[in-house]
């Protein structure tokens, strides 16, 4: 029965509290526990000010007859108060939160009401300090503070009872009801500072079950996210790891692929050259085409990877817009004649003569997208008309491929621009192609700074595209009025230049190639072109042979170095030779076309880069422009 | 201010007493078995010592003013009769209460409180007379002071001063706040103070004997200690009384 009734009273902990909770709970109490430490700091100082004030106002002199002296108050308030005062502020400012530091203010601050009391010479209103410091100290929400603080009003009305029973009741023998009704007050209000305590106990045992769950439900959480993060961090690694794998097996696939290719282009063009019946030139011009097919959808794959993988670097170059859109036309034009269509494009308004921009890029959207209008218009023609839209912010080219094509649905031009789609699986099998091209191009465009969007499609009528590039910044470009006549101009000239620059005649190129059959082609390609070829196999054979030409006095014009051999690579054999003092024009050779392996050639050391499957006209024209180079450079020095 | 310990974490540590978390996670720290609360702090011997002997020194000090405040002034030996000599006039037709002031005694501002509270609850008329003693040396008006304020405020209080003590001598009064309640006839009824310590308001025999000597005609106390400041020079008032010790 007892038991329960002080557990009814005293004890708030809930009998499940688990070590968090009663961890929590003490850290609240604490913390009330100490700011009502502090408070009580600052409150004995006041009353410590208060006190001697109130002595001096009140009575600050007493008399004895004429002669007068500094009344007992005044003393009591300065060094007795300042007594009761000292040792609570003490006590927080060393051992804040401690039992004993409350137990010890408890005491001092009842006796501070006995001392105000005396100072105001018993003024009822003064006894209102004593209910005030018990309710004050019920901050605590430890009822066992209350116990000190009742000793000390109980022991003064004992021994005051005592000793001075008229300085409590005011009569020497007063009634033992007036002692019960003055205890049965201070109890009253003890009992209920104690419920209050009790119940602000429970609130706190509360909030730290509270606090509790919340940081058990919060740990929980953490595991969670440590294990996700850590799943995800595996995950990254394994999407990593074949990243790597893919970007290498494209590289290998690139090389493995282009290298035999080369050969088979290269051979078929060669043998066409030396056939003359009707169903063997059309024989070889089928290898010829399917070869160029798969070399196309080569070149897709390793586009689209780069773009998706944010490898896809752009160049900014300045480029006549108007010849980019010719050059295309009259590559296609063969194309469209041979489909029985008719290809048509014109410029609408001022043109600038030059657009900052990646001419390649520029080239192969244009070819994608009027190779496509080509593809899938049976009947009628195509058209391309080319503008300038001067946006004060952002001016733009824009080019509308209009066809007379089988145009398509709303579901098909929903799925355009999605890699491997094309408008429906009887497309590829109609038409052919890999699905890749729209995707490459409109990501392009966007790189470029434009789109490509469908402007208008009816099924059976037919399709306008319309691509957008940015121009970048014309200031100082010349804008052409007429842009077409212009080019004309410029071309007649150029042409002739371009065909001198094209001539190899005589020149000394060493080959470095371990292909038997690349080794046969391209030399064949050069022989033909009218330059003088020797061919090493391997790049240590290469390095020694170019070494002893150039130190004999008679060094080989252009050295081609294919980068991929045994015995020594194309890289290690040009770094040696750079470091050697060579300083001849090295062109690399390579079946590797992704991105920065032209980088990695001219870090070795060479000059200039072609890939393989190898462009008779294009090799030829690098070959002339660095032997023009080399040969300009020396005589300048 | 930066006070030792004063370190409330937002989440309490879970490893030992100590306030500052170590950083590491919750599967990191080793669970206490018993956890001791940071604010469970001991007081070392020192400390109760000094605790100790301020506890002495400060029950020591207040029961030193306890027992100031409960020690009372020279008791008067009033005549039995009002005195022929005096100057002071009595009323012949009811009571007549006499009380001699120190115009500047703290003390006697309680008692003047008092005799508020018990004129208040008479149900006779009475007249009361405040005399305030002005000894010799000091000019008219220094009677005049917070307690002959409060006292010319009273109803049915006529205040008197007293240069040189002469009406104080006559009745032998000797404290602040000396009390005398005469019939009509002049016989003294009641001799004493009205409050139960110096300075103290509050119920007191002395206040409840007047009441009840003024509403009922008689009252076993006769007699209170007096508590206030002396009326006279401890030296005059010893060598007139023929005493030679401090106040009992």
């Amino acid at each position: 029965m007892l038991s329960a009734l002080r557990r009814l009273i005293f004890e708030n902990a809930p009998r499940d509290a688990d070590e968090r909770t009663r961890a929590f709970f003490e850290q609240h109490h604490r913390s009330i526990i100490l700011q009502t430490d502090y408070m009580f700091m600052v409150l004995m100082a006041v009353q410590w000010i208060g006190g001697i004030l109130l002595a001096i106002f009140v009575s600050p002199q007493t008399w004895s007859g004429s002669i007068p002296s500094v009344h007992i108050h005044v003393w009591s308030a300065l060094l007795c108060g300042g007594l009761l005062s000292a040792a609570p502020i003490w006590l927080v400012w060393r051992h804040p939160a401690a039992p004993q530091t409350r137990y010890v203010i408890a005491i001092s601050q009842m006796l501070w009401s006995g001392l105000l009391i005396h100072l105001t010479g018993g003024r009822i209103e003064t006894h209102f300090h004593v209910f005030g410091s018990l309710a004050f100290l019920a901050f605590y929400r430890d009822w066992k503070v209350l116990v000190p603080a009742t000793l000390v009003v109980a022991a003064d009305h004992l021994l005051r009872g005592l000793y001075w029973p008229q300085s409590v009741f005011g009569v020497l023998v007063s009634s033992p009801w007036r002692t019960a009704e003055h205890a049965a007050w201070v109890v009253f209000e003890d009992v209920v500072l104690l419920l209050s305590c009790r119940q602000g106990m429970r609130e706190m045992w509360s909030i730290a079950n509270q606090q509790a769950r919340l940081e058990r439900t919060r740990d929980i959480v953490e595991q969670e996210v440590r294990e996700r993060t850590r799943e995800l961090k595996e995950a990254q690694v394994a999407a990593l790891a074949a990243s790597r794998s893919k970007s290498e097996f494209l590289a290998n696939m690139s090389h493995e692929i282009r290298t035999p290719l080369t050969a088979i282009l290269g051979f078929t063009e060669t043998l066409s050259d030396n056939l003359k019946l009707p169903e063997n030139l059309e024989a070889t011009d089928t290898i010829k085409r399917n070869g160029e097919h798969l070399l196309g959808v080569i070149n897709d794959i390793l586009d689209l990877s780069k773009v998706e993988s944010g490898k896809m670097t752009i160049e900014a170059l300045r480029e006549n817009p108007v010849r980019t859109l010719t050059d295309v036309i009259s590559l296609v034009k063969v194309k469209a004649d041979g489909a029985g269509l008719a290809l048509g494009f014109e410029f609408v308004g001022e043109i600038p003569e030059t657009i900052q921009t990646d001419p390649t890029r520029l080239r192969q959207i244009l070819m994608n997208l009027i190779g496509n209008a080509i593809k899938f218009t049976e009947v009628g023609g195509v058209r391309v008309i080319g503008r300038f839209v001067h946006d004060a912010h952002n001016p733009y080219m824009q080019f509308d491929i209009t066809d007379t094509g089988i145009g398509m649905t709303e579901e098909q031009v929903a799925k355009l621009f999605q890699p491997f789609m094309q408008a429906d699986n009887s497309t590829t099998r109609k038409f052919g192609g890999t699905g890749l091209g729209l995707t490459i191009s409109k990501r392009l465009a966007e790189k470029l700074g434009g789109d490509i969007t469908v402007v208008d499609t009816r099924p059976g009528v037919g399709t306008r595209f319309r691509l957008t590039i940015g121009t970048g910044p014309l200031d100082g470009v010349n804008m052409m009025q007429n842009p077409m006549l212009a080019l004309n101009e410029k071309d007649q000239a150029k042409t002739t230049t371009e065909e001198e620059k094209h001539n190899i005649q005589g020149v000394q190129i060493l080959l470095a190639e371990d292909g038997p059959d690349n080794q046969r082609l391209i030399s064949h390609v050069l022989k033909k072109a009218g330059a003088d070829v020797s061919v090493k196999e391997n790049g240590q054979l290469a390095m020694e042979a170019a070494l002893a030409a150039w130190n004999a006095g008679f060094p080989f014009d252009v050295i081609l170095m294919d980068m991929q051999m045994p015995v020594m690579d194309g890289y290690q054999a040009t770094r040696s030779l750079r470091e050697q003092g060579y300083t001849g024009p090295i062109i690399a050779i390579t079946a590797h076309a992704m991105e920065g392996d032209r980088q990695k050639c001219v870090n070795a050391g060479c000059d200039d880069y072609a890939t393989k499957p190898v462009d008779r006209k294009k090799l030829v024209a690098t070959i002339a422009r660095q032997v023009q180079d080399s040969k300009m450079a020396l005589a300048n020095s | 201010m930066p006070l030792r310990g004063q370190t409330i974490a937002s989440s309490p540590p879970r490893d030992d007493c100590a306030e500052i978390s170590d950083g590491m996670n919750s599967d990191q720290r080793q669970q206490p078995e018993n956890p001791c609360p940071a604010f469970r702090l001991s007081i070392g011997p020192r400390t109760w010592f000094w605790l100790l002997l301020w506890g002495v020194t400060v029950v020591g000090g207040l029961g030193y003013l306890a027992s100031y405040a409960n020690n009372p002034g020279a008791a008067a030996r009033m005549p039995h009769a009002w005195p022929e000599d005096t100057q002071l006039v009595r009323n012949s037709n009811g009571p007549t209460l006499v009380m001699f002031i120190h115009p500047h005694c703290p003390c006697t501002r309680a008692s003047l409180s008092e005799l508020s509270r018990t004129l208040a609850r008479s149900h006779e008329p009475v007249d009361v007379l405040a005399v305030f003693i002005r000894p010799l040396d000091f000019k008219s008006g220094w009677e005049r002071g917070s307690l002959w304020n409060i006292a010319t405020k009273l109803p049915g209080v006529r205040t008197l001063v007293d240069p040189g003590g002469q009406e104080a001598r006559r009745f032998d009064a000797m404290t602040s706040g000396q009390v005398g309640l005469y019939d009509r006839h002049g016989k003294l009824l009641f001799s004493g103070g009205m409050t139960s310590a110096r300075a103290h308001e509050g119920d007191n025999n002395g206040s409840l004997a007047v009441s009840t000597w003024l509403n009922e005609g008689d009252c076993i106390v006769s007699n209170t200690d007096v508590f206030g400041c002396p009326l006279f020079d401890q030296t005059e008032s010893q060598s007139e009384r023929g005493e030679s010790c401090c106040p009992r």
